[in-house]
């Protein structure tokens, strides 16, 4: 049913599918963090704002990628913004409740605690309610980028470059290896990202295993 | 701006509202096989909620679905099922029920499993047997998580009903991808825009439902996020 020797004539063009893919799901999620970290800051202390924020990303998410990428086309065309407009926000979605989620999670008492030793709001916020928050972005990180990277694929259709070419290409000629190679790629793509983040997670939140 | 009125003047054309390839009828077959799809999740991922969370057993099994499940390309999988069956509803529905099991399991399991002890211990105190427990006391109470498990299964399959065109199925895809393929922006943005609406629909709908089964707040705003385990960490998922 596979056909190795296919695989590895098209390794080249596979490569730069993986390459393109791989680009668009890093830097969608990137987009995603930089947004939802000040977002979440600024959520977490008016709960007004997290509700609507809440609201908007929650709607953001339940429409479909395919139907923002359309909606997109016109303004910015067929071209990486496109693309990574829509996964960012998916990633926002993702991301935003475990911010806040993280950053309620800081006890009173170490709030407290900065506070008598003089440390200014801005000061807190980044050496204690992110510091405590790690671990939840963390764990937040790894399911947007996972889920970004299965996403991708669909921007093929529209005709943007990703691993999902393989599934296109697959259907069109009625032929199973790319679409085989372009699963498993797509799996061990996730998994191996996956692992990597979590080897992030450890040497940058060491007191998190502790826990 | 001339997209926009290409697309409203798609809308206002009658003819894209009569006969069996008018909007009416794809809505009407897109959520048919969103339906059906999400209903056989539901009987797979249901029951099999409700006994692991009841033993309290097999969460390794359900986290590891999940994260694998999440992980799938739903493209790739919708693809390689049409190449092995051919072109029909059954490749479509397949890859749908695949997306759509893990969350309402999830939330199932979580949800049952999440019901404190004394009221269970209480329910088969009084004589209850261990099935009546799980389904009369634990599924009730754990109603508002289970709706939000099938919230997002909804908002999955209906999102992901539209790539059943790529393979040559109906429902609101066939706008985006037949207008892709004539380079018609006003069919091909109709139908997003309809997808869009319908995915929100679904979701205000069972947002709903999932307010009218949760006892006290009724903040529309204040839902309960299903959470997921990683390694270290639970993850709240919108």
């Amino acid at each position: 049913m596979t056909d190795l020797e296919w695989v590895l004539s098209n390794a080249g063009r596979i490569s730069v599918m993986v390459g393109e893919h791989l680009l668009l799901s890093f830097v969608s999620v990137f987009i995603g963090l930089v947004i939802s970290i000040p977002l979440g800051i600024a959520c977490a202390r008016w709960r007004r704002l997290y509700a609507f924020v809440l609201v908007v990303t929650s709607a953001a998410f339940a429409i479909p990628s395919v139907a923002m990428f359309i909606l997109l086309m016109p303004f910015s065309g067929i071209s990486r913004t496109t693309a990574i407009i829509p996964l960012s926000i998916y990633a926002v979605a993702f991301l935003i409740r475990n911010v806040v989620a993280g950053i309620d999670a800081t006890a009173p008492e170490l709030r407290h605690a900065a506070d008598a030793i003089g440390y200014g709001s801005l000061h807190r916020i980044f050496s204690v309610d992110l510091v405590t928050a790690a671990p939840f972005i963390w764990g937040a990180v790894r399911v947007a980028m996972v889920s970004v990277i299965s996403m991708v694929s669909v921007v093929s259709i529209l005709g943007m470059p990703s691993i999902g070419d393989l599934f296109v290409d697959g259907m069109r000629r009625f032929y199973a290896t790319p679409v085989i190679a372009g699963i498993i790629l797509t799996i061990v793509l996730a998994a191996v990202i996956d692992l990597l983040l979590v080897l992030a997670q450890r040497i940058t939140t060491p007191w998190a295993r502790r826990a | 701006m001339d997209q926009l009125q290409l697309v409203a003047e798609w809308f206002a054309n009658p003819a894209h509202w009569a006969g069996d390839r008018g909007i009416p009828i794809r809505v009407l077959e897109h959520l048919n096989f969103s339906a059906t799809a999400l209903a056989i999740a539901f009987a797979i991922g249901f029951p099999l909620g409700v006994t692991l969370g009841f033993f309290n057993r097999g969460q390794a099994l359900v986290v590891g679905l999940v994260n694998a499940v999440r992980a799938l390309p739903t493209l790739g999988l919708l693809t390689i099922f049409v190449i092995l069956s051919g072109i029909g509803l059954l490749p479509v529905l397949l890859s749908l029920i695949i997306i759509a099991v893990p969350p309402i399991l999830v939330a199932t399991f979580e949800g049952v499993r999440g019901v404190d002890r004394s009221i269970t211990d209480a329910a088969q105190a009084m004589g209850m047997s261990r099935q009546r427990t799980a389904y009369l006391v634990q599924v009730p109470i754990s109603a508002p998580l289970i709706i939000v498990g099938i919230r997002n299964s909804a908002i999955q399959v209906v999102s992901t009903a539209t790539i059943a065109a790529f393979v040559g199925i109906g429902g609101l895809g066939r706008f985006v991808f037949d207008g892709l393929a004539s380079r018609d922006f006003g069919q091909l943005a109709g139908g997003a825009v309809l997808v869009a609406i319908l995915a929100l629909a679904v979701e205000l709908i069972l947002t709903l439902i999932q307010r009218a089964v949760t006892p006290g707040n009724h903040n529309l705003l204040k839902t309960n996020p299903v959470s997921i385990e990683t390694p270290n960490q639970k993850v709240l998922i919108p």
